[in-house]
């Protein structure tokens, strides 16, 4: 079961976990760092899971890319879910490529109804694979397509409840989009279907200005803490973690800035509670 | 009204060549094309740090401006087709075979063949090791049938140039750094434990670890070895097996004629 609060799981904070083993909730593992025949990554993959809860974060999954879906990952993503036995599986709402090439990169997609539909068959697909509910990440985007036929949060609502998955609420993802597209980040978290929203990740960004960059290498900023305070006053409490993928600092910075995390959600559930009484 | 597949050709597309696709909204503040620069940028700053990962020497004797060079000619040629980012680069061995102008120095290409065999040594399959125990309690009479098998991490690779001692001295961040000089020879990559290491083998071992490698039995490796050195032929032999055993090389042995593994 996993609740509360947890971090990513990265290489620099390995030592640690394993020498010291930190107070804390759960990790998240991003699931290609360990799909590798052997060595390091599995050797510490499994000495920390020992002693941590885990889930599963994918990035290579290309839910929405009209390539056939790629069963030799999946394979491998079931292979090793039977290994890290995790709290949850989860990917991205976007596709990574087409035509067999890969940009690495969490790519937007159109809102309509065709994505709609193609995404709903591909998730059904893989939760069967899989033998699970599947949650879906949010991505922070750029551009729109010039053709969407309805917002971002219809569309991620409305798949939710075709294709019967679960969400993971990047909370910062909102925040960059809605600066970069010019929507209220409140009208998304307040369009949610709240019992399908699983995890939130929190993390940092880099603000140009006219554009807001998603880098995912500062801590989190205040704004994004009072959009994560309304998120939890509206959905209540949600497993909450830090997503820091570059610039990583020592794990006690981390630890830390989770406190600060866990102060802000203790405080807006407390408000949202005395709300409910009043 | 554009598909789904016209929306993600196009858009992929645009990242390779950039050239931004036709269906997007822009912003009176922000042009559709600087928002799609956003993709484009960090698509090429992506993979060219994921390639600096696997050849982190590499870009250290190479520097920022021309490895960032090699990288995006390379990144061109071979757009990724691994849904993992960890083996993009898998084929700039071959690729700097046909550009050798990328390199400061022929042997460059070497010290991309060993950080590459590093790389695949590095998170290669896990076995059981072959110690010295199990090896005294095989039979004597089984020892020239004896077949052993070697690790998943062992790599034995021929180079051209004396890149080792390059590898060192960059990764030390040593700021006198000697020429590479032409040596022929055989490298050998392994991981021992978590630990990746690599050496050198002069000629004795590269001849008698390569037929090992090939599945020769012992009594050839011993047949090999007196080719080598007629009078010390067993002590060369034994000499070597018992090295590779402390390397922890080797992960089990077999009589192919018993059809018998061990152990």
């Amino acid at each position: 079961m996993i609740n509360g609060y947890g971090l990513g799981l990265r290489t620099d904070h390995y030592a640690e976990f394993v020498e010291q083993k930190p107070q804390l909730d759960w990790l998240e593992i991003i699931s290609e760092n360990y799909l590798v025949p052997g060595g390091k990554p599995l050797h510490f993959l499994d000495r920390i899971r020992a002693d941590y809860p885990m889930v599963m974060h994918g990035v290579s999954l290309s839910i929405g890319s009209v390539d056939p879906l790629d069963f030799v990952y999946l394979k491998q993503i079931k292979s090793l879910a039977q290994r890290v036995e995790p709290g949850w599986i989860s990917d991205h709402l976007c596709w990574t490529g087409v035509d067999h090439t890969n940009l690495h990169d969490l790519l937007p997609l159109p809102y309509t109804e065709e994505t709609l539909r193609h995404l709903t068959r591909r998730i059904s697909r893989v939760q069967e694979f899989l033998g699970r509910r599947i949650l879906l990440e949010n991505v922070s985007s750029y551009v729109l397509c010039a053709q969407d036929e309805m917002s971002e949060w219809e569309f991620v609502s409305e798949l939710a409840a075709r294709a019967d998955c679960f969400l993971l609420l990047d909370v910062n993802n909102v925040y960059v989009s809605a600066r970069n597209h010019g929507f209220n980040p409140h009208d998304y978290i307040d369009a949610l279907p709240g019992n399908r929203v699983r995890q939130i990740h929190l993390a940092g960004h880099q603000d140009n200005g006219e554009l807001v960059i998603d880098t995912h290498d500062h801590p989190i900023r205040d704004e994004v803490y009072e959009l994560y305070a309304h998120t939890l006053r509206k959905l209540g409490p949600i497993p909450t973690m830090i997503e820091r993928d570059d610039h990583i600092p020592p794990l006690q910075e981390l630890l830390a800035e989770l406190e600060q995390v866990r102060q802000t959600a203790a405080a807006a559930i407390g408000l949202a509670r005395k709300m409910e009484v009043a | 009204m554009i598909s789904l597949a016209d929306w993600q050709r196009q858009f992929q597309q645009g990242v390779l060549y950039r050239q931004p696709p036709t269906a997007l909204a822009g912003t009176a503040t922000v042009s559709a094309g600087r928002r799609f620069e956003v993709y484009a940028g960090a698509y090429r700053l992506r993979l060219t740090e994921a390639l600096k990962a696997n050849y982190p020497v590499l870009h250290q004797a190479l520097g920022d401006e021309q490895f960032d060079r090699l990288a995006l000619a390379y990144l061109e040629a071979h757009p990724s087709v691994s849904s993992n980012i960890r083996w993009f680069g898998d084929r700039l061995d071959d690729f700097v075979r046909l550009h050798d102008e990328l390199l400061s120095h022929p042997a460059l290409a070497d010290l991309i063949r060993l950080e590459w065999a590093l790389c695949c040594a590095f998170d290669a399959p896990d076995r059981k090791i072959l110690d010295g125990t199990h090896v005294a309690q095989i039979p004597a009479g089984s020892w020239p049938e004896l077949v052993f098998e070697l690790h998943p991490s062992v790599h034995l690779i021929t180079l051209h140039w004396g890149v080792e001692t390059l590898w060192h001295t960059t990764k030390a961040a040593h700021e006198e750094q000697q020429e590479p000089v032409p040596a022929p020879h055989l490298t050998l990559v392994w991981r021992q434990q978590l630990h990746t290491h690599f050496r050198s083998l002069d000629n004795s071992e590269a001849t008698l670890l390569l037929e090992l490698s090939q599945g020769g039995c012992f009594a050839r490796i011993c047949e090999l070895a007196a080719d080598l050195s007629h009078d010390e032929a067993t002590p060369l032999a034994v000499g070597l097996l018992q090295r590779w055993l402390q390397d922890q090389l080797l992960t089990g042995c077999r009589f192919p004629a018993e059809g018998v593994s061990f152990p």
